[in-house]
């Protein structure tokens, strides 16, 4: 803990996401309208609207406490699924090797070659809308990369003499690995969620800013797709489409500074 | 001599090879070896001859391509199993990777007590390090504050809670000081003296395999070359 304080990204990454973590979660109690509830539309910044209204006259900054939360939901839980089928797959590929390492490595090489842009795309188009629909889409495309960096590692661990003597002791295979491999690997496993959260977040923000994501539920993306939509740049209302931005480009960069503390780690 | 604890017949193990053009590459070739109780067998080899390899198969951590190995004269299937898989046990080189780097020496030691079904009290735990001279205080600590000496010595201690009756010991004294190369040996001795345990010794320095084991089997390119006492 003390060494996670002394550095000063891990703690700047910790202090960023909780904050967001708190926003998110304390939306009902802060935000001071209902974000759907309509009023008086572009008005700017003022006492009554921090950050003013939009073109329905609903009040942004509601609509960026609630937003935090689908934002970071679909984040979080996007990265956990990347990283539990990522390690599930290495963990299974590097201690047998052999034909199951095989197979893994040919399925994670097609999945990677497959464009995941025009991917997730086709699955938004064929999927039901909604945040699990997005979660789904994200998922099946983000987790080949940690399946791979996690499956090298994973390699490495079991050709070493301590997972060897576990083996001639007689220790059972669920044993050696979710007690001597997993715990191994938190370092990557913590770049990787950290990396893993804040793509996801990004892809998220694409795909609403396209009118792709999550239909009727406010996010950061979906604020800056209708802030671009209905001219907010050109009409110079800032107030309108520069925070969801900052909010994106902050929260990222909390979890790539968290995700940079596990590679240093590593290294 | 007694009847062999430990048979190899014509073991081959073959691996993927690096090389263009290359297929697969025999890294052991029909080897065939006998152990007997109570006896240090010196498997001496040069770096990339195969031994490790060979050791690694008889003691089941990898699968032979052909071959069997027969343990008390039945022969052993991969993954070893029960009786077997308790009594061949193995002691490497690099006693710093030898023990989990997350866990305390304490952690790594329970675990061939519950295999074992034994209480591993305090108590027990430092009777098991106390004959390497390994104190109480030492359990708590993360293999990262231990010196390569210490690890070894618990190491040691580690498999024997196992009580085997074979011991590889792949070159276990190479990265130790010489004062902790003389208990370990002199520690082993006793112990054989005592248990009848026996030892396959792997070792690329011909004086001390000489000066440990009983007899000396030569390998080099995967083969086996020559067998003899010393």
């Amino acid at each position: 803990m003390r060494k996670l304080v002394k550095n000063k990204a891990m703690l700047a990454g910790c202090v960023i996401i909780l904050f967001f973590v708190l926003v998110a979660a304390t939306a009902d109690l802060f935000a001071p309208y209902d974000p759907a509830a309509l009023g008086t539309a572009y008005q700017p910044p003022s006492a009554e609207h921090i950050l003013g209204t939009n073109d329905l006259g609903q009040d942004i900054f509601s609509e960026m406490l609630y937003g935090a939360r689908v934002s970071l939901f679909l984040g979080v839980f996007s990265a956990l699924i990347v990283t539990l089928v990522g390690s599930v797959l290495a963990l299974i590929a590097g201690y047998y090797g052999g034909v199951a390492d095989r197979i893994i490595c040919a399925v994670t090489d097609i999945a990677m070659a497959v464009p995941s842009l025009p991917l997730t795309l086709l699955l938004i188009a064929y999927l039901k809308s909604g945040v699990f629909s997005l979660v789904l889409a994200i998922s099946i495309t983000a987790w080949t990369g940690t399946a791979r960096i996690l499956r090298s590692r994973v390699r490495q661990i079991c050709q070493l003499p301590y997972i060897k003597i576990e083996k001639t002791l007689g220790v059972s295979t669920p044993v050696i690995l979710f007690k001597h491999v997993l715990p191994n690997l938190k370092d990557i496993l913590l770049t990787r969620m950290a990396l893993s959260v804040s793509g996801a977040m990004m892809t998220e923000s694409g795909l609403s800013f396209l009118g792709l994501g999550t239909y009727g539920q406010k996010s950061w993306g979906n604020i800056l797709h209708f802030a671009f939509f209905r001219n907010s740049i050109l009409r110079g209302q800032v107030w309108w489409y520069l925070p969801p931005i900052i909010c994106i480009c902050v929260a990222v960069m909390g979890f790539m500074l968290v995700g940079y503390y596990g590679q240093q780690k590593k290294d | 001599m007694n009847d062999a604890i430990l048979e190899a017949v014509g073991l081959t193990k073959r691996f993927r090879s690096r090389e263009e053009g290359k297929k697969r590459f025999t890294a052991v070739d029909g080897a065939s070896l006998r152990l007997y109780p109570g006896e240090t067998l010196g498997l001496l080899g040069e770096s990339g001859s195969g031994k490790s390899t060979l050791g690694q198969m008889l003691v089941g951590l990898l699968r032979p391509d052909e071959g069997q190995i027969l343990y008390r004269g039945a022969p052993l299937a991969y993954p070893y199993k029960g009786e077997a898989r308790r009594r061949i046990q193995i002691l490497f080189q690099h006693p710093e990777v030898s023990f989990n780097p997350q866990l305390t020496l304490r952690q790594s030691l329970t675990e061939p007590f519950r295999l074992r079904g034994l209480a591993c009290d305090d108590g027990a735990l430092a009777a098991c390090i106390g004959r390497f001279g390994l104190y109480p205080e030492h359990l708590n600590r993360r293999p990262g504050a231990l010196s390569g000496g210490e690890l070894q010595r618990a190491a040691l201690a580690r498999v024997l809670v196992m009580e085997p009756e074979i011991i590889l010991l792949d070159e276990p004294t190479s990265m130790l000081d010489v004062i902790t190369q003389a208990q370990i040996v002199d520690f082993l001795r006793r112990y054989q003296e005592e248990n009848g345990t026996a030892y396959l010794f792997i070792t690329h320095s011909t004086s001390l395999a000489e000066q440990f084991c009983h007899r000396i089997v030569r390998i080099a390119e995967g083969r086996l070359q020559v067998e003899g006492s010393v």
